[in-house]
């Protein structure tokens, strides 16, 4: 750490050098303080010296809003010494100082500095991100957050980290934030908190809404329906159970719904007081579920009119707000789609009209728990989407696209062209406002994987995973932004030799959308890509060999392992559009093979390249180990479908080399990873599971059972005439 | 006879089960504990609660500050989503009883409809999800001060005392609020001096500081108190008039101040700005004031429609104009379309308020364009004929007015001594009068009365109530509760009867329906214009000059108000010549048959209720009968009437006999009438007494039984009579 302390200073040091002695003025207006603070610290980093009042300097940095420029856009404008930067409002001009830092890092001289001018390509670029108290699950794996989540510090960090990335959107997701913020006027009763704890949870979110307000973000809250806190519901004796950790019905989800006019005031009127009491809060997102259980669509549609809705609307200031899609077309809670709920929710909607700072954000979940695997759009939440969000084009709303990360917590991840082409397919739509990135199951904020404690260079859980929040913040904002940016975002962090990990991560990262994709997920814990878990009877387990071959795909065109088999025992020509799952272990291993061809020539010369190194390994050696169970579960499929003994042979040899790069994996990541909780681990019910720890190393014997599989399967030839058969 | 103890046995048992009833339910809520949760945030919600625990606690509920422990738990709050502005809804579920409101009003609304179902022996737990909403928007009452009154008379000097006491005022508006009246208009000459001591002129003020401030309070007392009870409040002042102090100081409005009420304008640049100043420091320093009203009148006379315009504008409008805080607006018809203040109206009158009205933009509106339904006698036929002055043109009505509503105001300048009620007449008025999209609602009240002082008891026994209006509170209730609710069911006011009087009053809705349509039978039949030319429960009108009994000869030649009936004269003139009358038009006669048939069932109704030392429920009773033997003694005049009108027509000598012997009925009714109302009602003063001009009785007094002479004068009269 300290050797690699020293070789930063001296590096800068060496970088600085030409600018070193000379002077710059910068001048911006009050209401640009965040931005001004961006430049000035640019600049002290690259050498120069910043005056604190006229006199005279080498250049002249101006920072100001434009008028001429649209909402959010900006322009760095070069005339000999004067350098202008201008930003369409608040955030546009951060955004533009942003651009001069970025740029001066790339070159440290400010005579080199070059005109720039960008436009954002989506209004809405928002960050999903769950709170540890009153968690949507109950786990430890979120518990462990509180105290980094409580830490103004934390959200200083974080909020930075978006503002350089160009989020202007931080949502906050909990199951029932009020009477963590509010002492509710009319029911005091329902915060247990004294009068003291109360004052500190005010402090912390007063503060944490006004330091995203300075960096020009926006803050919501989004909870879930119907839900009190204990102490209300114990304080009037409600039946059921609608308060954390139940965050669904208590049973099967149907009739258990809390529809009393009492909880109706106090959610009413709770939503007001929240929105009066903090006026730096933008606005309040809100859900259909998971407590709305055996409620019609127009039940759960009234509810939300008569409670949020009508608290919203009583605030007298502008307030924001984020339509979630409801999850559900029936009466129960587990997620369904038709339709008339698709209309009904349009026309509520559309009933609004401008009563709110529009446009209205509507939140639909693209692909579900697992945006992070096709940028087609297969499914929502529930299923099928038609299309009556879209046709007509809407006037007062627009669609966010929510992209969950239920997927990749330990391991970095960055694939710019997965996210260019996303936005490229889903973005350009006149319906389309942007999109929410975010997960449920994690918290970002405690570093609870890193096993080098001590030794590294961040503080928090999304510092590791910069790149994550880089290329989805800067691509949403203008998806022309080249490679080249990122990759001098690794030569600033890692030096030269660090500028092809960019494409690395491209390899590495594919691995994980493959996998994810060639797999029906649905809900959050159905997939765990890092894992290569899917979710079993007995809950979270590694994807077994048998499990394989009867995995349905995601997308239609991608052929499951039976089905494959079946076609080519059958002679069936298998149209060359299609993806099958030979193609599929050549890709996986071609990007592992290419990743890992890019990091052996990467000095890991610090222990921050080490882990990037590292990861990218992971994710090529799961590429490495999935290929060959693919090609072992065909071969087993093959000898027990035809009795071939040289596909028994095969099926052998795959897995057990599927097995040797799992043990090479647990090789690499044992040094670098501790055992981790996750929230995956939970049952799908209300239920917490504390026995939740995940490391590769754990599912080694549920590996090696696939290789044991093979060795003793056995070719039974009429119950697979019987299958042959169609 | 049989029926009859039948009816008398079945009504001491339902009495007794009542009875039984009531102390179960007593019992059954004797120490349960009731939560009160308010909505803190609601200006109404503490009215509404504090009702709600009176009530309560008269029916055996313990209130409990604990939001945990408890046995009901009532919430109070505003829910604009699914309920408009004044709609209410109760929705039990459990222990927990939600009264929402579509505002503050509707929360007190709601309140006070579970208030009611308590009061009328339901308890919390028996209560079924009810709503209402109200149907027109404005629901006014018109109410005239004693000081600076529109005329002189003891009849509302009276009133002074009670009118100046607070608890006259809570009262008055707790009744408001229980009949969803939510405005109150309150009408003198000249307001300002009462409230301020102008800035610029000090000198206008009657008062010493301490005298100035008593009347603050007042003031400040009352418009505290209406907001509180979700009603508005209007001040309602005629033009041009200014305090005595101010002539004195400045030589000027020598004939524009009290009791000056019909009289010349003085269009002084000095008056102006006294008053546009006054107005204005008035809408300052009484926040809670919700507006004002605009007279064309009384003291314009000499000027054109366009000059009362103008002064208005540069005045009113002015101050209005120049406040900063939103104020509402009454605009007042014109009384008259020319020069003098007798009533007229045109077209061009009507254009140019419109036009005025149009560019009104900003006061918090609807503007309530008010226009009297049939000029000062409204309780009389649901036909509307005309406004004060006369016809009334569609130049209000079309196109469509956008930013003003047209109200009724509908006026009680004939009964004030007798209780009255008569729910179809309410409900056919709104349902003719009320429905059309340009219609905002009524204003109900009178210029000649003051329903504070009960200057009418004479019984020695203390009454149970302590205001006039009290004994009158069928006559709110039915208006205020119609008008929020048309569909109101006869059933909740028949319950009113016998939550008051037990099973004993169940008969009186009834009764009430049936013999005080009296007074909307004669206003009806004998056509009527201002305050003083009818007084339907003294059988009065004015003549040339004089307040006089009706007599048979007046009734014979007056036309009638309602198109629909046909008078005497007409009817007698159709039969001499053969000629056709009206299509559907109802004769004297059946007119006469109508009024026997119902006064006849009302006696029937009320003849067999013992009020037991009930004072209250004596004076209905008494009342019931005195309208009956009011209205029989109206269908004998009218057949003496007929039968002398066709006997002078040339008709045969058995048509005077005839006409002699129901003249002699319609006495021996009147006495009924005396023999009724004399140990109960004292002399009345009555204003109608000044007759037509001011200088005439200011300080008369009624009673039925000074009135024997005259009745028994047309017996004379058609003795006397000859063929033409």
């Amino acid at each position: 750490m300290k050797n690699g302390l020293i070789t930063v200073v001296v590096l800068l040091l060496l970088t600085a050098l030409p600018a070193f002695s000379e002077s710059v003025i910068v001048k911006a207006p009050s209401t640009a303080r965040y931005a001004e603070s961006v430049v000035k610290s640019a600049l002290e980093e690259t050498g120069y010296t910043v005056l604190t009042s006229d006199g005279l300097s080498a250049f002249a940095i101006t920072l100001d809003e434009s008028k001429s420029l649209e909402k959010e856009a900006f322009s760095i404008t070069v005339a000999d010494k004067a350098i202008a930067l201008s930003g369409g409002g608040r955030r546009g001009l951060i955004y533009a100082a942003f651009e001069f830092r970025d740029q001066l890092r790339a070159t440290p001289k400010l005579d080199d500095l070059l005109d720039a001018a960008k436009t954002p390509a989506l209004g809405f670029r928002a960050i999903k991100h769950n709170l540890p108290w009153e968690s949507y699950r109950s786990s430890s794996a979120l518990d462990q957050h509180f105290e980094s989540v409580r830490s103004l510090d934390y959200w200083r960090a974080f909020l930075d980290m978006m503002a350089e990335n160009r989020f202007n959107a931080l949502t906050l997701w909990n199951l029932h934030p009020f009477p963590y913020m509010i002492r509710p006027n009319n029911f005091p009763e329902a915060s247990a908190f004294t009068e003291s704890e109360l004052e500190d949870w005010r402090h912390f979110y007063t503060s944490l809404f006004r330091m995203a307000k300075e960096r020009g973000i926006e803050t919501y809250l989004v909870n879930w329906n119907v839900l009190v806190s204990k102490a209300f519901a114990d304080a009037h004796e409600l039946e059921g159970t609608n308060y954390y950790p139940y965050y669904k019905g208590r049973k099967d989800q149907v009739g258990e719904a809390q529809t009393s006019e009492l909880v109706k005031k106090y959610t009413r009127e709770s939503v007001t007081q929240v929105l009066e009491e903090y006026p730096d809060l933008t606005g309040f997102g809100f859900s259909f579920g998971e407590q709305m259980g055996g409620m019609t669509p127009q039940e759960r549609q009234s509810w939300i009119d008569d409670t949020i809705i009508a608290g919203m609307r009583a605030v007298d200031r502008p307030v924001k707000m984020i339509f979630r899609a409801p999850f559900s077309a029936g009466l129960g809670q587990g997620g369904s789609t038709d339709k008339a709920t698709e209309t009904l929710t349009r026309e509520a909607i559309e009933r609004l009209g401008d009563t709110f700072d529009g446009p209205i954000w509507m939140e639909i979940k693209f692909n579900w728990s697992h945006g992070h695997s096709t940028t087609d759009l297969i499914k929502v939440h529930g299923g099928e989407l038609k299309d009556t969000y879209f046709e007509p084009v809407p006037e007062n709303y627009r669609v966010a696209w929510m992209v969950r990360n239920e997927d990749f917590f330990a391991l970095r991840w960055g694939s710019a062209s997965f996210i260019r082409e996303h936005v490229q397919k889903n973005g350009v739509q006149p319906y389309v406002g942007g999109y929410f990135l975010g997960s449920e199951n994690y918290i970002p904020a405690k570093d609870y994987f890193t096993a080098r404690e001590g030794e590294v260079e961040w503080s928090y859980a999304f510092q590791r995973q910069w790149l994550f929040y880089r290329l989805w913040g800067q691509l949403l904002y203008d998806p022309e932004t080249p490679n080249s940016q990122f990759e001098h975002d690794f030569v600033y962090r890692y030096g030269d030799a660090a500028k092809s990990l960019l494409r690395a991560y491209e390899y590495a990262s594919d691995i994980q959308l493959k996998f994810a994709t060639s797999i029906d997920f649905s809900w959050d814990a159905t997939l765990y890509s890092e894992g290569m878990m899917v979710i079993g009877r007995q809950g979270m387990e590694p994807m077994s060999v048998r499990r394989l071959i009867a995995q349905p795909t995601l997308r239609s065109d991608w052929l499951s392992v039976g089905d494959y088999v079946q076609r080519e025992l059958a002679g069936d020509v298998i149209h060359e559009s299609l993806m099958t799952p030979p193609i599929l272990a050549r890709q996986m291993r071609s990007d592992a093979r290419s990743a890992l061809a890019i990091v052996k020539r990467i000095p890991a010369d610090s222990v921050s390249l080490e882990y990037e190194i590292g990861d990218i390994k992971i994710w090529a050696y799961l590429g490495l180990y999935y290929a060959e169970k693919l090609e072992g579960a065909m071969a087993l499929e093959r000898y027990e479908l035809a009795g071939d003994a040289s596909d028994k042979d095969a099926a052998v040899a795959h897995l057990t080399r599927s097995l040797d790069y799992w043990d090479d994996l647990i090789e690499i990541s044992e040094p670098l990873y501790k055992p981790m909780p996750l929230t995956h681990h939970n049952p799908p019910n209300n239920v917490r599971n504390d026995d939740n720890l995940f490391h590769w190393s754990k599912l080694r014997p549920a590996i090696a059972r696939d290789l044991e599989v093979a060795i003793a399967a056995e070719y039974e030839p009429v119950s697979s005439t019987k299958r042959l058969d169609p | 006879m049989i029926t009859l103890q039948l009816s008398q046995k079945s009504l001491r048992m339902s009495l007794a089960l009542s009875v039984t009833l009531l102390v179960f339910l007593s019992f059954a809520a004797q120490g349960e504990t009731v939560y009160i949760l308010p909505d803190r945030a609601l200006p109404q919600a503490e009215y509404a609660s504090e009702r709600l625990k009176q009530e309560l606690k008269t029916s055996g509920y313990s209130i409990v500050s604990s939001p945990s422990e408890y046995d009901h738990l009532i919430s109070l709050s505003v829910n604009d989503v699914t309920l408009g502005v004044e709609a209410f809804s109760v929705i039990p579920q459990g222990k927990i009883l939600t009264i929402y409101g579509g505002d503050g009003r509707g929360v007190i609304y709601g309140a006070l409809a579970v208030a009611e179902r308590l009061r009328n022996g339901e308890s919390l737990s028996d209560i079924e999800p009810f709503a209402e909403s109200p149907s027109l928007s404005l629901r006014a009452i018109k109410h005239n001060f004693p000081w600076d009154s529109y005329r002189p008379s003891k009849a509302l000097d009276q009133h002074y005392d009670t009118v100046r006491d607070l608890k006259y005022w809570e009262a008055f508006l707790d009744m408001m609020a229980d009949n969803r009246f939510n405005a109150l208009t309150l009408w003198n000459l000249h307001p300002w001096v009462y409230m301020i001591k102008p800035r610029n002129f000090p000198e206008a003020s009657p008062f010493s500081e301490e005298e100035l401030v008593q009347w603050r309070q007042l003031h400040e007392g009352i418009f505290r108190m209406a907001k509180q009870r979700g009603i508005d409040t209007y001040l309602v002042p005629w033009n041009i008039f200014v305090s005595k102090e101010f002539v004195a100081a400045h030589d000027v409005g020598h004939v524009n101040t009290y009791p000056y009420y019909n009289t010349k304008a003085d269009g002084s640049e000095l008056i102006k700005r006294y008053v546009r100043e006054s107005v204005a420091q008035v809408l300052e320093e009484y926040p809670d004031l919700s507006g004002l009203g605009l007279s064309h009148s009384e003291g314009m006379g000499g000027w054109m429609p366009e000059q009362r315009d103008a002064w208005l504008k540069e005045t009113y409008l002015a101050a209005i104009q120049s406040v900063d805080r939103p104020v509402k607006l009454i605009h007042k018809v014109p009384s008259s379309a020319g020069k003098s203040m007798d009533g007229s109206t045109s077209v061009e009158t009507e254009t140019l308020v419109r036009s005025t009205l149009e560019s009104i933009d900003y006061v918090d509106g609807p503007i309530w364009l008010s226009g009297k339904y049939n000029w000062s006698h409204g309780h009389s036929t649901s036909n509307f004929v005309r406004v004060h002055g006369g016809e009334l043109h569609d130049t209000y009505f079309k196109p469509k007015p956008t930013n003003y509503k047209f109200v009724w105001i509908v006026r009680n300048e004939d009964f004030f001594a007798l209780r009255w009620g008569v729910p179809s007449f309410i409900r056919d008025h709104i349902s003719k009068n009320g429905r059309a999209s340009a219609i905002g609602g009524y204003i109900v009240g009178s210029e000649t009365y003051i329903p504070a002082l009960d200057y009418f008891t004479a019984a020695d026994v203390k009454p149970t109530w302590r205001y006039a209006f009290e004994r009158q509170w069928l006559f709110y209730k039915l208006w205020g509760r119609l008008l929020y609710n048309p569909e109101t069911p006869d059933s909740l006011f028949a319950q009113a009867f016998t939550g008051r009087y037990g099973a004993a009053g169940r008969n009186l809705l009834r009764a009430f329906e049936l013999a005080s349509a009296t007074p909307l039978r004669l206003a009806s039949f004998f056509d009527a214009t201002w305050d003083h030319t009818l007084y339907s429960e003294g059988m009065l009108a004015l003549g040339d000059k004089t307040l006089d009994y009706i007599s048979v000869d007046r009734l014979i030649s007056r036309p009638t108000l309602d198109p629909d009936l046909v008078s005497i004269a007409d009817y007698v003139n159709a039969e001499r010549n053969n000629t056709s009358l009206p299509e559907q038009g109802v004769t004297p006669h059946q007119l006469a048959e109508t009024l026997e048939s119902d006064c006849k069932e009302a006696l029937g109704l009320v003849s067999e209720i013992d009020p037991d030392g009930d004072l209250a429920l004596t004076y209905e009773i008494a009342d019931v009968r005195a309208w009956a033997h009011l209205g029989l003694h109206l269908a004998e005049k009218i057949r003496g009437g007929v039968d002398l009108e066709l006997y002078r027509q040339g008709a045969p000598e058995s048509h005077k006999l005839s006409a002699v012997t129901h003249l002699e009925k319609a006495l021996a009714h009147w006495d009924d009438l005396i023999e009724v109302t004399r140990p109960l009602y004292r002399d009345m003063r009555l204003t109608h007494t000044i007759g037509s001009s001011k200088s005439l009785n200011p300080d008369g007094y009624f009673h039925w039984s000074h009135l024997r002479p005259d009745v028994v004068k047309d017996i004379e009269v058609a003795k006397r009579a000859r063929i033409e």
